[in-house]
This record gives structure tokens, sequence and C-alpha cells, in this order.
């Protein structure tokens, strides 16, 4: 990957297409470039939905390589939806695609001045760009079947459906899975909107013609791989439990732990979990669909296969196996506990272009504010529905769930710095709420992951049990979080490498021998607070202050049963997370 | 009231989401977690600390199995360890413990309870799979409505691979057992496989 593809949509006589070096961004991928090229080019003050905004979507260090696990993309930008800078990643066949097509970035920058959509074209031949105004208003669904009759099966697609079009702040950017269904999305944040402020419907990827990237050293590589592979396929967590039941295992368990926020974050378990649980759900997909239905990767390479395959009640195929954050969004925190209806609204969400988890905690503030009643699925589909036809109403729910609890009045709006908070109540595991507030990237779970610390060489000595440990892992977790995140892997690694030593050192013989470095967990490490500094740096020169590092004052007053507990952790001790 | 039910073996893994929802279980006494599930429950130790690694007692993460006492009318949850960073800090004695210091269980001495010990035991994921067929054959006590619900949910899969059924020691059509209310009540059920 030598090159960045940058397309000017707003140039004079229409778009205009430039190859760059990679300049200062060698050596760069997922995250680090995303984030570096938005710190470094994109004003902070700028509106998201400006020609100044630009939208960088890059592959990981190692997409478009044999390596296992590496197929994530990145997706960076000044966000609609925070204010602040974002990035947001996705699986699916593009990354690979990219990453073999040569390409370290694609960056969208200006605003086309007509009022045209455009499709891009991109293959070992070059880029061509075009006015399609017939893909205008089409769900992702639909326009990915256009594509696939213009330019055969054998391509990937990174689109918008229709609320990037209307430049919604919850709008998602699509990436196709290896069936070359649009399931796939860097959902946070608002991405697509600022996709939908380019003009661009849609960038088709070819890569036919193309080889797998090669390793600076084949046989450690090889060698690498092979122990990266075993690892993962002996850890309990990611050989077992995540590809029988997907990410949704964890219903059951976060429920029972009292931190499931249910009904709008007012109740800490969902009593009817159960019906909706991965367990219940991989029953389900194997009995519709034959056994095996319930595991499935969403890219070439994938080791540990968390998805699936969700079958509707005849048989045909409705969309991907529901992930636990989407099937808490519009199950448990709406009191909706009907995997068939949890499903159509994941495809809905899929087909319009919208976050899941954004539109979820939506639904539930609308709910609570009596559009509809908690628990009535029909209700929560019709109000999705409207989001896809554009109605005034649907235009404010796919805005998000802060500006739908201001429209319509309501206190309990579970946002930080805007950003809708995922499927963990801060007040269970009040360490996600040091990293909700504090994320650079607004209430985010995947913020500070499961990494090891320990092993990366962060953690330093923090003592278990004690409320301080909370501050110092949050800090941890962020960092090495945004090291993996520029890697380009798959956070679910996370699991194997955190618990598996020997696997850890595959990971970083397996970067080392494609690149030809010899790179530390210290030097990872330095990337990741390299990358978090510059988004810090960002949000500063956004506007964003420590005020901004704080969850919403009902957390710290309402108790949340069945644990009757608050957020506890000061403002004081907050303020000390980025203090490195 | 006492249900037997003979079934086709692809049928029990059906059975397992009422093992989440929780099951009687009786021992003599008060005792720590590790002592019921090895000593009175037969679990082995290696599966114990290898596979068991998510563990709530009232709902509340364990860390120490020694010292967490069960009590009559305590709920138990075993579960094997869970994806992402929340499902890593609920792990026991996990290196993220910290961060859900707030629902951590705290080992207060226990008052302990001579005579029969009723324990609500729930079997989360890959537990389930594993230890829930040998719960399931040997016998469980379950919440009546519990049952009710989850034949009623199943009605079409238990009338196809469910060939007999023995109520209170008297065969019966499914039919006529969701007829019978017994929501208010604890029910035996025991699973018999076909070969």
């Amino acid at each position: 990957m030598d090159k960045i593809l940058r397309i000017n949509m707003g140039a004079d006589g229409g778009p205009k297409i430039k190859i760059d070096s990679l300049g200062d961004y060698a050596g760069l991928g997922g995250r680090a470039m995303t984030s570096t090229i938005v710190a470094k080019e994109v004003p902070p003050t700028c509106h998201p939905l400006s020609e100044d905004n630009k939208l960088v979507i890059a592959p990981g260090m190692l997409s478009g390589s044999t390596a296992a696990m590496s197929g994530r993309i990145s997706v960076g930008c000044k966000s609609p939806l925070t204010g602040g800078i974002k990035e947001a990643n996705a699986g699916g066949q593009p990354s690979q695609m990219l990453g073999r097509l040569g390409y370290a970035a694609i960056v969208l920058e200006g605003k086309p001045k007509e009022n045209n959509l455009y499709k891009i074209f991109i293959n070992k031949d070059g880029v061509d760009i075009k006015v399609d105004n017939s893909l205008c208003m089409l769900g992702n669904y639909d326009l990915v079947d256009k594509m696939k009759a213009e330019h055969g099966e054998k391509i990937a697609c990174i689109s918008i459906g229709q609320a990037g079009e209307m430049k919604l702040a919850g709008a998602s950017i699509a990436f196709t899975d290896m069936e070359l269904r649009p399931t796939r999305h860097a959902g946070r944040g608002g991405v697509g909107a600022v996709m939908g402020s380019k003009g661009v419907k849609v960038i088709v990827i070819d890569d036919a013609g193309t080889k797998a990237r090669g390793p600076a050293n084949p046989d450690n590589f090889k060698e690498a791989n092979k122990a990266f592979v075993a690892g993962l396929r002996k850890h309990s967590v990611t050989g077992e439990g995540l590809p029988a039941y997907g990410t949704n295992v964890l219903t059951n368990v976060i429920s029972e732990a009292g931190a499931y926020p249910t009904k709008n974050f007012m109740w800490g378990s969902f009593e009817t979990c159960q019906k909706i649980s991965g367990e219940a759900q991989a029953e389900l997909e194997n009995a519709r669909g034959g056994e095996g239905t319930a595991t499935h990767g969403c890219h070439r390479g994938c080791i540990i296969r968390c998805s699936g395959t969700f079958l509707d009640k005849d048989g045909n195929y409705l969309t991907k196996q529901v992930e636990y954050e989407t099937v808490w969004a519009h199950g448990g925190n709406c009191c909706i506990d009907d995997l068939d209806v949890i499903a159509q609204l994941d495809r809905l969400d899929d087909d319009f272009g919208l976050d899941t988890i954004e539109m979820g905690a939506t639904i539930a503030v609308a709910m609570e504010a009596g559009l509809a009643k908690f628990g009535d699925g029909q209700a929560a589909i019709n109000l999705v529905k409207e989001v896809g036809k554009g109605s005034h109403l649907g235009r404010l729910l796919g805005s998000g769930a802060a500006i739908t609890g201001k429209v319509l009045g309501v206190e309990r709006v579970p946002v930080v710095k805007g950003q809708a908070m995922p499927a963990y109540d801060p007040r269970g595991v009040q360490g996600i709420g040091v990293t909700y507030a504090t994320s650079t990237q607004g209430a985010d779970h995947t913020a500070g992951y499961a990494v090891a610390t320990n092993i990366l060489g962060v953690g330093g000595s923090v003592a278990p049990l004690k409320p301080e440990g909370q501050i110092e892992l949050s800090r941890n977790l962020q960092i090495a979080t945004a090291a993996i995140d520029s890697t380009g892997m798959c956070l679910f690694i996370a699991f194997a490498i955190m618990d598996q030593e020997d696997t850890f050192q595959a990971l970083l013989d397996l970067i080392n021998a494609f690149s030809g470095q010899s790179l530390t967990g210290d030097d990872v490490n330095a990337l990741g607070m390299q990358v978090l500094k510059a988004e810090r740096d960002f949000n500063t020169r956004a506007g964003f202050t420590k005020q901004d590092d704080r969850l919403p004052d009902y957390f710290k007053k309402e108790k949340l049963p069945p644990h009757d507990i608050t957020f506890l952790v000061t403002d004081e001790d907050l303020d000390q997370v980025h203090n490195y | 009231m006492q249900l037997t039910m003979t079934v086709e073996s692809d049928l029990i893994p059906r059975f397992y989401q009422i093992l989440g929802q929780g099951f009687v279980i009786k021992t003599q006494m008060s005792c720590s977690i590790k002592n019921l599930l090895c000593v009175e429950l037969g679990i082995h130790d290696k599966y114990l600390e290898q596979r068991i690694q998510t563990v709530f007692l009232n709902g509340k993460a364990v860390d120490d199995l020694d010292s967490a006492i069960v009590e009559d009318g305590s709920t138990l949850a075993l579960s094997g360890p869970m994806p992402g960073l929340v499902g890593a800090t609920l792990r026991r004695d996990g290196f993220f413990a910290a961060m859900r210091s707030q629902i951590s269980y705290d080992s207060n001495p226990a008052v302990h309870h001579d005579g029969d010990v009723k324990v609500n035991l729930k079997l989360f994921n890959l537990v389930a799979k594993e230890l829930g067929p040998d719960f399931l054959q040997r016998g469980v006590w379950l919440n009546g409505k519990h049952l009710h619900d989850f034949i009623s949910d199943n009605f079409d899969n238990l009338k196809q691979g469910c060939t007999s059924l023995i109520f209170d020691n008297e065969p019966i059509e499914l039919n006529m057992l969701l007829k019978i209310d017994f929501s208010n009540k604890i029910v035996f059920l025991r699973l018999t496989k076909l070969p």
C-alpha cells in the first residue's frame, strides 16, 4: 500500500482525482491513518458537513495480505454527531480489496457544487468517477444489487443509504461482506452523513488481476500467521464462545450482572432477556438454516467467525446474525423480547444506513417521550421506517438520541459528547463509565477494549478492586485500543492475546515479518498514545474541555436496580485519565 | 409435580434456555460455591477452573469461589468466559476486576444454615451446553411458569420430537399438558433421550 487516493469533490469542472505518495503518512494504517490525516488536515472548528471536512477511509496495516483477522477498515472525519474527531471501523471485504489494490487510504475532500450523486469505481487500471442520479434514495440492499448487475459479483461496495443522503447524524457507511451484502457498518458518529455531504453514494471496488500483498519475510510471516491462528483457535472465547453464539452471548450475563440497560437505562436487568440471548439466537438460526448457520465470518481470513445468518420464519434471508449491541439497543433497551422483530430492525438500519446503537437508544428515548409504548415491536419498526421515508419525524429520529431527547423534552438521554451509550450501564460497570466519559469518540464501548495492557506493558501496577484502578485501566485500555485499531486487526483478537503471551508474540511477529520492522510491545503502545494525543488535540482545538468528559447528571443521582447504585467516579478522577 | 419427557437428542439443546432462567437444586447446608459445585454436584475441579470463568452470586460477580458462601435462597449463575471489555471485566479474579468493583461479591461472613438449602442455579452458554444434558437427565426443579411458557413457545418442535410424556406417573398428550395450570408450582422435569 504505497499510495493515497484523493478525490476533490468540489473541484472546478467536477471531481478531480489525485494519487499521492504516502509522504508523512508512511507506515500508518487503520485508525492511525484516519485520525492523523483528520487531525492534520481538517480545520477543527469547521462544520462537519462543509467542504472543509474530509472523509478518510483506510485499510489496516496488514489488510490485503494473507494475515488472519486483518480485514478491518477504518473511517475518519469530524463527526456531525459529536462535533469532535471520529473514527469508526467495520469488517467486510473492502479493506482486503483496497489493500490488494495498493491504496493506504481514500480521502474524499471538498463538496460538489451541484446537487449530484456520484459513483466511484476503483480497479487495478485506475479510478473512475461518474454522476449517477439514478441511485438517489436507494437503500443499501437495492444499491448493491444494482452494482452487482452493472459490475458482476466479484466486487465489494462502500455505500450509504437514505440516511447518509439526508445527512442525518445517525447515518452509517456500509461495507459489503463475503456474500456481497451491505451488512458491515462503520456505524458510529454519523460518518455516513459526511459521505453524503461529499455527494458520494457508493465506491465500487474490483480487485481482479491483483495479488495478495507480499510480506518482507515470507517464511517468518507464514510461521507467525500459523501460530497466531492456532492461538485464536485454542482460546475458549475466540475458538468456542464467539463462533457458537456470536457477541450476543453477552445478553444473559450482562443482565445477570445488573448492568444491562433496560427501558432506556431505567433498570439493570431485563426479565425476559433469555428470549433474545445469544443462546436462543443461535438455536433459532441453526433450526431455520441448518447447523452452522450461526457461525460465519464477515471477511475472508476471519478465523473467529462470530457472525451468522438470520433467516425469517419462512426460511428467507433477512439479515446477518444480529450483534449484541443491536439486540440490546432495539431489544432490552426498548423492552422488546422478540428476535424476529429485532432482526427486522437490524435489516432496516442496514438498508437505510443507520447506526444500530444510536437508533435503538433514540427509539427508547422516543418511547419514554410517549411516541410509542415500551415493548411495542411494531411501533419501533414503524418509527425506523419513518427515517427511511425521510419524514419530519424520521429526520428527527435519524439525528440521534441527543437531538431527539432535546426536541421531545426527555431528561434521561444516555449520551456523552452527543453520542449514545452502548449496551453496558456505567453504574453497573463503573470502569466503562470512565471510558464513556473520557473517550475522544463520545460514549464508545470499543474505545477501551480488553487488550493485553499487562502484556503491552502499559498496565502498570493496578490494585484490583480499588476504585482508583478504574482510571488507570481506562487510560491504558484507550491507548492499547488505539494501537490495535491502527493495525486493522479485528478487536476480538484481544481475548487471545490477553490470556496467551505466545499469541501476542505471534501477532508482533506477524506485523514485523510483514513490514520488515522490529516492533516491540512498547512501540505498539507508543503508536496508540500518539493516535490518542492527536485525537485529543483535535477535540481541544474544536472547543472541547474537561466539562465534556462527563456522564449525564442522572447517572450520579438515579439508582440503578437491582443493585441500586449510582455512578461514583468523581470529576477530579475523570480528569486524570488523559494525564500522560 | 413431576414431568418426564422422552425426546430426540437434537431437541435437547432447546431446553438449555430454561436452564438459563434457573432451576432449583437442594443441598444439606450452606457451603462455598466451590464445595457446592465440586462436592455436591460432582463437577470436576479442572472443569470449574478452566471452563466456568464467570460466576455470579445473587447478581454479583464472584472472584473467590472458596470464600463465597451459597445460602438458602441464593441465586448462582455460571458462564464461560465472555467477549468484550465488560466480558473480561466480569471474569473471576481477572485483570480488569477493578472496573466493576461496585458489583463485585463481597465475602461477608455468611449465616450458616443447616438443613435443606435451596439454591437457584442458572447455566449459560457453553456451560449449559456441556453440563446441561446431565442435569436434565438427572432431573431439575423448575418454576412452573417458566416450564409452561417454554412448552408453549416450543410446542411444534416438542410435538414432533417428544415421543412420550409422563405427568405425575400418568401418560399425557402435549396439548393436554398445556391445559393444566402449574404456573404457581415447582415442577420436577426429567428428560430421557431417545437412543
